[in-house]
């Protein structure tokens, strides 16, 4: 029944993580949108902090995410 | 050759100037040959001699203008159309030399231990879109592209072969403050008279020193002080982000052991490409499948998230290999 629970929490970690990871990407591509990129930008520290903290943090996410799909997959859940 | 300036959005002007340049040595280049088609056989050897000139002159002019733009795709980001003279000039000539495939599984288990894999044909198609993203150069001089097969995203109803999924790249560099990071990876690994080798991954006399955490599983320790870091998304043609792909590109230390036991264990500087394929949707970083650096085009295991590419600087110009290059089970941040 635990082992169950855990399943469950992963999961809604691993939806929220997904959502997370979503919405600040388009936080992002909007921001660099209105600052006239499209398509794609090297960033430059010092002009673009706050986009790169926001792509760092996107970063940590994205590698918890899959930390977390891993687990499920050890769970026999392959299907997230 | 189509003119595509899309992505270059810091040298929008340049590139339009090249473009138009190309544009209009083609179109000298069609008249002139509409010309020589024109003129009667019995006349065509008096226009013959000048029409050479002349095409001898645009053809240098083409070669001029398109190593200009070249340049400039390479330099900055693209996403390109498909059939870019780029890959043409570097093939994909895969790398990965993994046991559990079974085409390569023969040359392993007859312990050739070869970190060349053989072409497959199969298996090399040609990539029709390109995503450049080159490291900054400021920071570190290559370049990294990943080379994902044009496919299955797009809407059967509708597709004109331009929109099957287009791409969005990011390249930052992480601030000294938050460096230097030391990674943590576990792979699968054995153990020989000397030193534990990753299963997955090239054959190398220097390899990680490893620490076994349980059979078959090992974990070393990589240090980062530098690091240029990429995000590519893919998206459909809705704009649906499909897959997120990470490249880290380090400069690190290591601790390595010598397989041949000829020299102590000893630390050494190396470059690291730690990649992670994160899919939005189910299967969607399938369609990535190559990642180029520096002259060798790596294929990336299907169905596996990440992976990791280590070379000491100068092994890979001196080996064309590099020193390793490994499927990681897990990677974490060193408490």
């Amino acid at each position: 029944m635990s082992g169950r629970v855990d399943v469950e929490k992963l999961k809604s970690k691993y939806y929220g993580l997904k959502s997370a990871v979503l919405r600040k990407s388009r936080h992002v591509s909007g921001r660099l949108r209105e600052k006239g990129f499209e398509g794609g930008a090297i960033l430059v520290p010092g002009e673009d902090d706050d986009l790169i903290s926001e792509l760092n943090d996107i970063y940590s996410l994205s590698v918890e995410r899959i930390r977390i799909k891993k687990e499920l997959e050890k769970a026999g859940v392959g299907d997230v | 050759m189509m003119c595509n300036c899309y992505g270059l959005t810091r040298v929008t002007d340049r590139c339009t100037d090249i473009c138009d340049s190309l544009s209009t040595y083609y179109s000298m280049r069609d008249q002139l040959m509409s010309q020589v088609t024109m003129t009667p056989l019995n006349l065509r050897y008096k226009v013959a001699d000048v029409a050479r000139k002349i095409s001898s002159e645009i053809l240098t002019q083409l070669d001029l203008i398109t190593y200009n733009l070249k340049t400039l795709h390479s330099k900055y980001i693209v996403a390109e159309r498909p059939g870019y003279e780029m890959l043409e000039a570097h093939p994909p000539s895969v790398k990965f030399s993994f046991p559990d495939d079974p085409r390569l599984l023969k040359e392993y288990t007859a312990g050739t231990r070869t970190v060349t894999a053989p072409r497959m044909p199969e298996m090399t198609p040609v990539p029709e879109k390109l995503v450049v993203y080159p490291v900054l150069e400021s920071v570190m001089a290559s370049s990294v592209m990943v080379v994902s097969v044009k496919g299955s995203y797009a809407n059967p109803d509708y597709s004109d072969g331009s929109n099957d999924y287009h791409a969005q790249g990011y390249v930052w560099t992480l601030s000294p403050q938050f460096l230097p990071i030391t990674y943590k990876y576990r792979y699968f690994c054995y153990l020989t008279d000397q030193g534990y080798v990753p299963v997955h991954g090239t054959y190398h006399r220097f390899q990680l020193d490893a620490t076994p955490i349980e059979t078959g599983i090992c974990e070393a320790e990589v240090k980062v002080v530098q690091t240029v870091r990429k995000m590519i998304q893919l998206k459909d043609q809705y704009d649906n982000t499909l897959c997120y792909v990470f490249i880290s590109h380090n400069k690190a230390s290591a601790k390595f052991v010598d397989l041949e036991g000829r020299l102590p264990k000893q630390g050494s500087d190396v470059v690291t490409y730690h990649i992670d394929l994160d899919s939005v949707t189910a299967g969607g970083c399938d369609r990535v499948r190559y990642i180029y650096i520096s002259g060798i085009t790596y294929e990336l295991l299907r169905g596996h998230n990440i992976f990791l590419i280590i070379m000491r600087p100068g092994d890979q110009y001196a080996f064309e290999q590099p020193l390793h290059m490994m499927l990681v089970i897990e990677s974490f941040v060193a408490e």
